[in-house]
């Protein structure tokens, strides 16, 4: 269930929305937990068992933790029931997201070596499992920490890891974020309609701009496959998907937040400009903020951080997007695309060229950082090495004009989607639009929330006239 | 007023977003959309819960019953359509001042039946004429080719199915049994008629009254005539098939084809074909009743997919007259399913014995019989009109023997055309499971039939009789 699908929006949402607000204080957990476990059977049926038990296991080894951190001398205890945690979590991510890929390799060099090989795997990837391990990880480490207590109740956990809105896509949160707001959910009808506004400013960047643009990125990674692409048509779709990537994902982020809103909580923000980026450092704080720091909190501190001196530092860089590569993604193209950042992110610092907020050349700092993540995306996308070679070969070694590979989607409201896709990302300003939305004060925000109030009909019926596939005769 | 303008974005998309539910507790329905019947909530249970499946129902159960969906489509249609000059279904083309036009269309293309379709056309219109029977074969071109300086912007691929189309058109005027339904469109084009609707895949008023015309009159000459075939004096409003696709309702407007009287019936005639048969013979009537209850009352019809299935059988066995049409877009399905056709009336049709050849140059050659052993090798035959001939043939294939079922299933005489053989004709029959039955080899015209190699498959101790050489030269060949 995606939230732009007609299922989600016209019988799922509301449903809860009005049961949330219509139970009693004391009910609305359970409400909650109810429908995000709904949610998430959804999706991955009955995976949801799974995600559930690993769940209690940790509210169990939370508990372990806290009690052992208190007992004088038994912090042994409590790292190694951490470490039992930490293994017992990445253990089943490895295995629902890895195993497969991994396998898929252990053949190939057998076959290279001339070897017959143990055969591949095929496992299932449940949607989501890598957004919630790393949440259940964050309340472990968190309660290790002291940064927050281990919970009595496992429901208070339970809820934390399902909890709908951001389970399949994000935005990452820590316990301690939400904690007082999922024990006794208190919407406020003031909170809600920003939810509202929020919501319907993310309903619309998904169908209105994402959902258009998609054509033309996979018609133009289509055309790669083929061997079709030209120059000008490989151009235009790496600016499509690096458009309907940040669309799209945001959109989600702004949507999951307008619903926590809407239902008496508050999540973190995901996304700030990120095509504002003065620099790549600069851009890690705008892209995927939750992931970045979650990132920076639990592995690249940890590790050392900057404080090891030069070298470390680059070495810690480098894990993180090594590991931020595959996270995204179980293959080599996912990893050549994390350390491609982490490398110009060593550069960075290496150069001095770190830079935020007001800088001289900033024009041409943006559209540095735009190229740089632009080509980024292309192997993000190709999922291929070999594909993402091909595409990058016809990007820079003119092979012909015109858009031909490209036609049968160039549409007006396509094209009319890129361009304004495109002015949204380069106008100038410091705050994100769903930002100005819920924060701002004054005759413009006032004006964008009335515009997207005015614009959610049309998403609506977008949305509701999607997935049409008629048939000329009648299908007895 | 504050509060009202506080709470009201909440109000207002809770408002949206239950609206639907609203009007469906107040008896709302969704009408039926996209010509599929609606899909059910799968069965309740703790088990299906585990399948993804479940959910995928669910979802399409609840998108086909809720309210407004319709409208939402039409929205979209329109703001795709007049707005932006977009079509909203990857089906549909947008052509000149408005005209729809099918994307499908250009599928034909890729498909390599389209090589043999004459071939076929031909090999169906001489089997059905040997056996004694009328045969009317008719090809409705596509409306991109006919209607071609419409298009606007040309797709590709229009070309191809252009120089795919001609040879088919061409056959069928210059097979007996054929109808040559373009030439006759033509004719009307050149007086500066058009023949297609704008917002559908089906022929207008003049479309429909030539080809009603024509198929009448190749039933019988002089049956249009017979039956007072016209258009009635008023129109007609009617759905467009191509609006649906873009989620907009468009209304063709045409006067009906109409038939004044009913004439003296021709004898039992089937029609096979799908919906620009329909749309002439069953089409809306200024009356109530359509050319095909009047002229041709009772008489069998069947859709060319349940005429794959072997549901028309019997109605094929018992016409003298076989009326076969198909959209030129469907002509692939057609010639992967003309075995049926020959096989059924070739039941009764016989031709004069040639010799069965061994392609191993060991074994015994020019036998009349063939005894079948465990072992099946490719052969060959021997026919006695010579190896080549202008007109189409059919090597008949007597199963005379075959033994008796066994517990694993019924046995049956099966036949497939070597890789290796020079010649690759349609319309083959795959198997014949019947005692006294026949497998078919159609040649189509000048074929070499020495070039012909082809495998038996049945099992040991089967008998098959010489095989027999009929020509279809227009006349029936008849035992």
């Amino acid at each position: 269930m995606v939230f732009s699908s007609p299922t989600f929006l016209f019988f799922f949402l509301p449903a809860v929305v009005l049961a949330t607000w219509l139970a009693p204080t004391g009910l609305r957990r359970f409400i909650l937990l109810g429908a995000s476990l709904a949610f998430y059977t959804w999706g991955v049926q009955e995976f949801v068992l799974v995600v559930v038990g690993s769940t209690l296991i940790d509210w169990a080894l939370a508990r372990g933790i806290a009690a052992a951190r208190t007992q004088a001398g038994n912090r042994r205890a409590a790292r190694w029931l951490l470490i039992g945690g930490l293994v017992q979590n990445l253990a089943l991510l490895g295995w629902f997201k890895y195993a497969t890929f991994a396998s898929h390799q252990i053949e190939r060099m057998a076959e290279a070596l001339g070897m017959s090989g143990p055969g591949t795997l095929q496992v299932l990837l449940p949607i989501g499992i890598s957004f919630f391990t790393f949440e259940k990880i964050s309340y472990l480490v968190d309660v290790y920490r002291g940064d927050v207590k281990a919970r009595r109740d496992p429901l208070d956990v339970l809820l934390f890891v399902a909890l709908f809105p951001r389970s399949i896509a994000g935005p990452i949160v820590r316990l301690r974020e939400i904690q007082h707001d999922l024990r006794r959910p208190k919407p406020t009808t003031e909170l809600a309609s920003a939810g509202a506004v929020r919501f319907s400013h993310g309903l619309a960047k998904k169908v209105l701009i994402a959902d258009q643009i998609a054509p033309i990125a996979d018609a133009a990674f289509a055309a790669a496959q083929a061997g079709t692409l030209n120059t000008t048509s490989a151009w235009i779709g790496a600016v499509a998907y690096s458009l309907q990537l940040y669309f799209d994902f945001s959109a989600y982020s702004d949507m999951a937040i307008g619903i926590g809103m809407m239902l008496g909580f508050q999540l973190p923000e995901n996304f700030n400009r990120p095509y504002s980026s003065v620099s790549m450092t600069d851009f890690w704080r705008r892209w995927h903020i939750t992931l970045s720091r979650w990132f920076r909190d639990y592995v690249y501190i940890p590790l050392g951080g900057n404080r090891g001196g030069r070298f470390a530092t680059y070495r810690n860089l480098l894990i993180v997007f090594a590991l931020t590569g595959i996270w995204h993604g179980a293959g080599w193209a996912f990893l050549v695309w994390g350390l491609y950042h982490g490398a110009w992110l060593m550069l960075e610092r290496r150069m001095g060229w770190r830079a935020f907020g007001d800088v001289r050349y900033t024009v041409a700092r943006r559209c540095a950082v735009l190229l740089i993540v632009l080509l980024g995306w292309v192997v993000f996308r190709a999922e291929s090495i070999t594909l993402a070679a091909d595409y990058y070969a016809t990007m820079f070694m003119p092979s012909g004009g015109g858009t031909a590979p490209l036609e049968a989607v160039l549409s007006t409201q396509a094209l009319l989607a890129l361009i304004a896709g495109s002015c949204v990302v380069l106008l100038p300003g410091t705050r994100s639009g769903g930002r100005l939305l819920t924060e701002g004060t004054g005759r413009l925000a006032g004006a964008a929330r009335l515009g997207a109030l005015a614009v959610l009909p049309l998403a609506l019926i977008y949305a509701l006239s999607s997935s049409y596939s008629p048939f000329l005769y009648f299908q007895f | 007023m504050r509060r009202f303008i506080r709470n009201a974005p909440f109000a207002w998309l809770l408002l949206l977003l239950v609206l639907p539910s609203i009007a469906w507790l107040a008896g709302a329905r969704q009408p039926l959309i996209g010509n599929t019947p609606k899909a059910e909530f799968p069965a309740a249970s703790v088990r299906a819960l585990g399948h993804k499946e479940t959910f995928d129902q669910i979802d399409t159960t609840l998108l086909d019953r809720i309210p407004f969906r319709e409208k939402a489509l039409e929205a979209r249609g329109r703001i795709g359509v007049q707005l932006f000059r977009d079509s909203t279904s990857p089906d549909v083309h947008l052509g000149d001042d408005g005209w729809l036009f099918y994307l499908p269309e250009l599928a034909t293309c890729d498909a390599v039946q389209m090589q043999q379709a004459p071939d076929a056309l031909e090999i169906m219109a001489g089997a059905i004429i040997a056996s004694g029977r009328n045969a009317a074969i008719a090809v409705a071109g596509s409306k991109m080719i006919a209607e071609r300086e419409l298009l606007g912007d040309e797709p590709a691929g229009l070309d191809c199915v252009a120089a795919l189309e001609a040879p088919v058109h061409d056959r069928l005027g210059r097979t007996r049994g054929g109808v040559d339904i373009q030439g006759a469109l033509d004719r009307q084009q050149r007086l500066g008629r058009r023949v297609f609707l704008p917002y559908d895949t089906h022929w207008n008023a003049i479309g429909r009254l030539t080809f009603a015309t024509e198929i009448l009159n190749a039933i019988k000459p002089g049956l249009a005539e017979q039956a007072g075939l016209g258009l009635a004096p008023a129109e007609v409003e009617e759905q467009s098939d191509l609006g649906r696709f873009l989620g907009i309702p468009l209304e063709n407007e045409f006067r009906p084809v109409r038939a004044a009287r009913t004439p003296p019936s021709p004898g039992k005639v089937l029609m096979v074909g799908d919906s620009q048969l329909d749309a002439a013979f069953s089409g809306p009537s200024a009356d109530g009743i359509t050319v095909g209850e009047r002229v041709l009352p009772e008489q069998p019809r069947c859709h060319p997919l349940a005429f794959g299935r072997g549901e028309c059988d019997d109605a094929l066995r018992g016409a003298q007259h076989v009326v076969i049409e198909t959209v030129a877009r469907d002509l692939p399905a057609l010639v992967d399913s003309c075995w049926r056709v020959v096989s059924l009336v070739g039941e009764n049709v016989r031709g004069a014995a040639g010799r069965w050849q061994s392609v191993d140059p060991a074994a015994a050659r020019g036998t009349r019989h063939l005894r079948m052993t465990a072992t099946a090798a490719p052969l060959a035959v021997t026919l006695p009109g010579g190896p080549v001939s202008r007109h189409a043939r059919l090597v008949r294939i007597p199963v005379r023997h075959l033994p008796p079922s066994t517990a694993s299933g019924s046995q049956a005489a099966a036949l497939a055309i070597d890789p290796g053989s020079g010649v690759h004709p349609p319309c083959v029959t795959p198997q014949q499971p019947v005692v006294g039955g026949a497998l078919f080899i159609p040649l189509p015209p000048g074929a070499k039939a020495g070039e012909l190699r082809f495998t038996v498959t049945a099992p040991a101790g089967t008998l098959l009789g010489p095989p027999e050489e009929i020509v279809l030269d227009g006349k029936p060949a008849v035992r």
